[in-house]
């Protein structure tokens, strides 16, 4: 094909514009022929983007940047977790009236002395974990306050996250059954937190 | 008669060459062309393969092998589905063999046979020539009857353009449908279509391509091969004098001549420039535009059997096969292109299929190296656990040896033990290793067992307990 490539076979018409550029590289030559408009186009609305983009966003700080679009959206699946809790009926109260329900204590014990006695201890005197049963409480003792600690655990202490574990009917289980042995005072590990009584 | 006389005989009208392209106007603007329609052998083969690649294309997301679909890469889910193997978003190296192969494997065939990928199997020119140009040929007639209305406007144009476009906007959403089966599961798009309900996303996609295939097949076109694509201008270094291509037998058809009689066979009819759909002339040798269609082949051999004269002025054969009429067709590139893409091949099946069927990692817990309390030196650590399999499977998680049993008062903690997990889930947990701390020296490592209960396999985490320096070493 290259020796097809000879200039004088070319069809010349005067349509062309074809100005070979004053430079070459072992024999290749350059044409400077017009780019498509279609081209010059992407290229120019490219920069009109980039800056109407970039004062949107960054100048004057209209635009939501993907991060806080984010964290928008975690603040709406929060409160809408929260709305489902309530929605369920799930409050301190309904906790309370669980420690009621023997069979639902029952079924916590069992949950309890399967995943929580590692670090607890049987009798939820605490080992790794902090004793249970002693009226101290370093997250709060509102049923609540508990109920969060179980679900989403507590990372840099070691205390798992329970609710993708066992799904929120085992976990109020366990709460209930937590909330008969919390006045105990099983010897154990020393108190940690704040004296606490709901 | 000479070739310039020729020329001047004829109005000065633009002619493709080698310099420009031929599809853009010396000012820039677009010159879209016409092209003539085209009947021959290799024609005919084109509508088959369009028409089979047609429902290949349209129906692979479609066809389950095992319990998955032959292809789909679901996004939403970070998996991916081929020929029945499952591949998680670890596996995303395996991606690069893919992409290797697929590009080495384009490399052999190029040199072996030039564009016939493009010409072929390209889904932008199967969907060009097998659907969008017939409808616009059925609508608007032939190549100068289009031209002709074209200029003359009117009513008669306008309802023509007006369905042709609605047509092709049409279909533009029916393919960007299909498309997107490649990317949501067909179970869930037989929820979403037409209007996607409930997925401003998936809505917000489809329009997107709709309007870019739209924007293609209406008005792109060629442009999308001349300029765009990357193995088109990849082209001038994969190609060898030994490659075959389309070509004209400058040999043979030299000097061009109105009338048979005379000169050579080419008699100047310019067939094969208005059968070109990317607007070259094949006679002025092999150019980048060239996307292997074979249109110009069936209009010269139509024109060859007019005037008598033998087929093949214009046909495959090698660049060497055209100045020699020896072709050799096994080459020393040949031969390098396959043994790369059978490695690449051999290393992708056997890392597909030798994959761990879980993963696991082991960190140890963040800003906190170890606890110490009564005396006992505590270390914690989260193990993160994949289920990579394709069902839900139960593991257990246990200390594998006594890497530290001479030690005293060594105990672990392994809250979940047992953990079950569905299919491509994933779980955080936490696990303690204690020792006493008088009896602690330096850091030392052992080993975690996660042991798959249903296919058995055990993989050990290697961990390393760290304490306080002991006093002793401090002097």
């Amino acid at each position: 094909m290259t020796e097809n490539q000879d200039m004088s076979r070319d069809n010349r018409t005067e349509y062309q514009q074809d100005t070979v550029m004053d430079h070459e590289f072992d024999g290749i030559q350059e044409f400077d022929n017009r780019l498509p408009n279609w081209w010059l186009w992407l290229m120019w609305g490219s920069m009109v983007f980039a800056l109407l983009y970039w004062v949107f966003f960054h100048t004057l700080g209209v635009g939501v940047l993907p991060v806080e679009r984010f964290e928008m959206e975690m603040q709406v699946a929060q409160e809408i977790q929260i709305a489902r809790a309530l929605e369920a009926g799930i409050d301190n109260e309904f906790f309370v009236m669980m420690t009621q329900n023997e069979a639902k204590v029952a079924e916590g014990r069992e949950i309890f002395v399967k995943h929580c006695v590692a670090c607890h201890l049987d009798q939820g005197q605490g080992s790794v974990g902090p004793n249970l049963t002693d009226g101290y409480w370093i997250h709060g003792c509102e049923p609540m306050q508990m109920l969060k600690i179980i679900n989403d655990g507590v990372a840099a202490k070691g205390m798992p996250a329970w609710m993708n574990q066992l799904g929120p009917t085992r976990v109020n289980a366990v709460l209930a059954y937590i909330l008969t042995i919390k006045d105990n005072e099983v010897a154990g590990k020393a108190p940690e937190g704040e004296p606490c009584s709901f | 008669m000479t070739e310039k006389d020729n020329r001047a005989a004829r109005p000065a009208k633009r002619q493709p060459d080698l310099n420009t392209v031929y599809t853009i106007n010396p000012d820039g603007s677009r010159n879209m062309l016409q092209v003539a329609d085209v009947k021959g052998r290799w024609t005919t083969r084109k509508y088959f393969m369009y028409a089979l690649l047609i429902i290949v294309y349209v129906a692979a997301p479609w066809v389950k092998v095992g319990n998955h679909p032959l292809i789909l890469v679901d996004v939403p889910n970070r998996a991916a589905y081929l020929m029945g193997a499952t591949f998680t978003n670890q596996d995303f190296h395996l991606f690069f063999f893919v992409l290797i192969g697929t590009g080495i494997g384009l490399f052999v065939v190029t040199s072996l046979f030039g564009r016939v990928w493009c010409g072929f199997a390209c889904p932008q020119t199967v969907f060009m020539e097998g659907v969008f140009r017939p409808i616009e040929r059925i609508i608007e007639g032939r190549r100068l009857e289009r031209i002709r209305r074209n200029q003359k406007g009117g009513l008669d144009k306008t309802w023509r353009k007006l369905l042709k476009h609605g047509i092709f906007i049409f279909l533009s959403w029916n393919f960007s449908i299909a498309f997107m089966c490649y990317f949501i599961p067909t179970r869930e798009m037989l929820h979403l279509v037409p209007f996607f309900p409930g997925s401003t996303t998936a809505l917000i996609w489809s329009l997107f391509w709709t309007g870019l295939l739209y924007f293609d097949y209406s008005w792109f076109r060629e442009q999308t091969c001349l300029i765009i694509c990357p193995y088109g201008r990849l082209q001038s270094t994969l190609v060898d004098y030994d490659t075959v291509i389309i070509g004209y037998d400058e040999k043979r058809g030299e000097p061009r001549h109105k009338g048979a009689d005379k000169g050579g066979d080419c008699i100047d009819c310019r067939r094969c420039v208005d059968v070109c759909p990317t607007g070259i002339d094949i006679r002025n040798g092999l150019q980048l535009e060239c996307i292997g269609c074979t249109a110009c082949i069936d209009a010269c051999d139509d024109i060859m059997d007019k005037i008598g004269k033998p087929q093949g002025l214009v046909r495959f054969d090698s660049s060497r096969g055209f100045e020699t009429g020896k072709s050799k067709l096994l080459r020393p590139r040949f031969f390098v292109y396959s043994v790369i893409i059978l490695a690449m091949g051999a290393l992708f099946v056997a890392r597909a299929t030798d994959r761990e069927s879980f993963h696991v990692t082991v960190l140890r817990s963040q800003g906190m190296p170890y606890t110490i309390e009564d005396g006992v030196i505590r270390n914690l650590y989260t193990l993160h656990l994949q289920n990579k399999s394709d069902s839900a499977r139960v593991y257990f998680i246990a200390p594998a040896d006594d890497a530290l049993a001479g030690h005293e008062g060594v105990d672990y903690i392994i809250p979940q033990g047992r953990v079950e997990l569905d299919r491509l889930s994933d779980r955080q947990l936490t696990l303690f290793a204690m020792m006493s701390r008088s009896s602690y020296t330096l850091p030392e490592d052992f080993h975690f067992a996660v042991t798959d209960s249903i296919s058995g396999a055990v993989q050990n985490i290697k961990v390393r307990f760290r304490g306080p320096r002991p006093a002793r070493f401090d002097s």
